[in-house]
């Protein structure tokens, strides 16, 4: 079951998009539930009530509070596991959105394959998270969601992994361990491991993660790296319209 | 005393020559200004031409009056030039500075070779003072071309410049244009209401729907095709995609660029004037004229997507692989200049396409541009 939300005070763009996810869904083999608030009052008091979504479509102009403030109140914690794809109908957007690190910026109207390829987007993402991630530390084996997890470390024999409930230490290779993970990490050093979806910021010799740690990307590293962020920022830029 | 003079006379006529020479030379360029070997050659052969021939004429050696009669035939040739070229010298003249490094060297060629033939020094005073002229001739020379480099990279920057301020005017028409179609919307505001009420009123919803869709027109600018608030791609996508449209059956263009990104506009203005430029002339030369432009800005990065119709399929060309679908020697210098650019900002460009499609998709970091 995926959870969508709708977020937006033109009723009939609501429907609409509902209608359009709904079909997506069956047409991609997947179980949708929608649900819809046509104030950001009403989605910020219902999102502490119902069970987490995984994406939320939000409108930026909205009466009260705006898409932003919103988009502010669902990172307050640093959590950036909900999905927020922005929808607007005018072109402009200030910087401010970044920060709240939206999956996507629609502008309406919107094609159904614009809101195809987001929703594919949104769910590959998922289902990479939904693998488990197994390390031994003291006596037992523990079990992380790789979605949780942020990035690795490497430090002499150990390794340190940054996950979202903090850091944890175990022994271990970091080539072993890149090995385990599905292919949405990314090696940008020899003693860096990185979850793509936690990314804030690229530059050619760092990555910025969401946490705010800077990570370098070593020299002999950042030819690959940039061919793999143009990969996956190939299909964004082959659907934009 | 009488060798002395000859000395002097015979100096001061070399001297007159060299000065002509140089001036002749300069006016040659200007006039020959596509091929210098040109230019060189002519003033080789009228030189040559003008110091034959009173040698010849006499049949025997006058030292002074065969030169002299030389350089003033020299001198007729000058004039005659100078004046079948007309005055329309508006080129500034170079700096002073430049024009004395320029004298530099055939002052010192000069005196080298007087000193060669007529002085009569110690060898090794004659070596050190050619080592020196020879020095100083190759200073002046690097000099020169140094200026030379800089006067192309100023021309090459004056011409972006100018492309900028044409986009800007472009953009700036289209904003007036917006702002009076807003103007005379809101004048009518009134008479449109209450033709809107009165069609409502009948229960007439089919007819206030079009009318409305009429009012939509209005407001919407034809001229504004991109308008994501960031000044600087607005203006140069709108000037180009009006270009565009003009000629093609089918533009699309999405831009997702925050407003306050600003990337150095001189680089952008490369990349996307290029970029575009050359999807435009491809599409137009294929059957079904169309391009497709997206930019975004995100993580960081900052993503540019152009993909139009080409006519053949592009075919490789070169060390860097590039595409070309032209015949003349001349194309490529534009990919070339946005392939550098894009390196320069250890960004990554790359081509693709295939079945009458052409893309290019650009990877910038917003952090370096």
């Amino acid at each position: 079951m995926y959870h969508i939300g709708i977020c937006d005070d033109d009723k009939l763009f609501c429907a609409q998009l509902e209608e359009l996810v709904c079909s997506l869904g069956t047409e991609l083999g997947r179980k949708i539930e929608t649900e819809a608030w046509y104030t950001g009052e009403s989605v910020m008091e219902d999102l502490e009530k119902i069970p987490p979504l995984d994406l939320l479509f939000l409108d930026i102009e909205l009466y009260e509070n705006s898409g932003i403030d919103v988009g502010k109140y669902i990172r307050r914690e640093d959590d950036y596991r909900m999905h927020i794809v922005y929808v607007s109908s005018r072109q402009e957007y200030a910087m401010e959105l970044f920060r709240l690190q939206p999956l996507d910026f629609l502008i309406k109207p919107i094609s159904r394959e614009q809101v195809k390829e987001v929703l594919m987007r949104s769910l590959k993402q998922r289902a990479g998270g939904k693998a488990l991630f197994e390390y031994q530390k003291g006596g037992g084996f523990y079990q992380v969601p790789c979605e949780e997890i942020l990035y690795f470390m490497s430090n002499d024999k150990k390794i340190i992994m940054a996950a979202k409930d903090g850091m944890q230490e175990f022994y271990g290779k970091l080539r072993e361990v890149a090995g385990k993970l599905p292919p949405g990490f990314l090696a940008i050093h020899q003693s860096y491991l990185i979850n793509m979806d936690y990314v804030a910021e690229y530059t050619y010799e760092s990555v910025k993660m969401q946490d705010g740690s800077l990570l370098s990307i070593s020299k002999p590293y950042r030819k690959a790296v940039r061919s793999r962020i143009k990969e996956w920022a190939k299909e964004r830029m082959h659907v934009g319209i | 005393m009488w060798e002395y003079s000859w000395y002097v006379q015979r100096g001061g006529i070399i001297l007159i020559a060299a000065i002509l020479n140089l001036l002749l030379l300069k006016n040659l360029m200007k006039s020959f200004a596509g091929n210098r070997i040109w230019a060189g050659f002519a003033l080789g052969s009228v030189e040559a031409a003008c110091y034959l021939l009173p040698y010849f004429a006499a049949g025997r050696i006058f030292y002074i009056q065969e030169m002299a009669a030389g350089v003033l035939l020299f001198l007729l040739c000058f004039v005659l030039i100078q004046r079948g070229k007309g005055t329309e010298n508006e080129e500034r003249a170079p700096e002073k500075g430049q024009m004395a490094l320029l004298f530099v060297i055939p002052v010192t060629g000069m005196l080298a070779l007087f000193c060669l033939f007529f002085g009569e020094l110690k060898p090794y005073l004659f070596s050190v003072l050619c080592c020196g002229c020879i020095l100083a001739v190759n200073l002046s020379v690097f000099y020169l071309y140094h200026i030379l480099v800089q006067n192309d990279a100023h021309i090459r920057q004056r011409d972006i410049y100018r492309q900028q301020t044409d986009h800007y005017r472009n953009q700036l028409e289209v904003i007036e244009e917006s702002q009076k179609r807003i103007r005379a919307l809101r004048h009518d505001m009134k008479n449109h209401l209450l033709h809107l009420r009165a069609l409502l009123q009948h229960g007439d919803c089919e007819a206030a729907l079009h009318y409305l869709k009429e009012m939509e027109g209005e407001i919407e600018n034809p001229g504004e095709h991109v308008s994501c608030g960031n000044q600087e791609i607005d203006s140069l996508l709108n000037y180009k995609i009006q270009k565009a449209k003009q000629v093609l059956t089918k533009v699309e263009c999405g831009v997702y660029v925050p407003v306050e990104l600003m990337p150095k506009s001189f680089d952008i203005n490369v990349i996307l004037g290029n970029l575009l430029d050359n999807g435009m002339e491809a599409a137009q030369r294929s059957e079904k004229k169309w391009m497709k432009v997206v930019i975004r800005a995100d993580k960081g990065l900052l993503l540019i997507h152009i993909a139009n119709s080409c006519g053949e399929v592009p075919r490789r060309k070169g060390r860097y692989g590039f595409f070309s679908t032209k015949e003349d020697v001349g194309h490529g210098i534009g990919l070339e200049n946005v392939r550098r650019m894009v390196e320069r900002q250890n960004g990554s460009m790359e081509f693709g396409g295939g079945e009458g499609e052409f893309f290019v998709d650009v990877l910038l970091y917003v952090s370096e541009v």
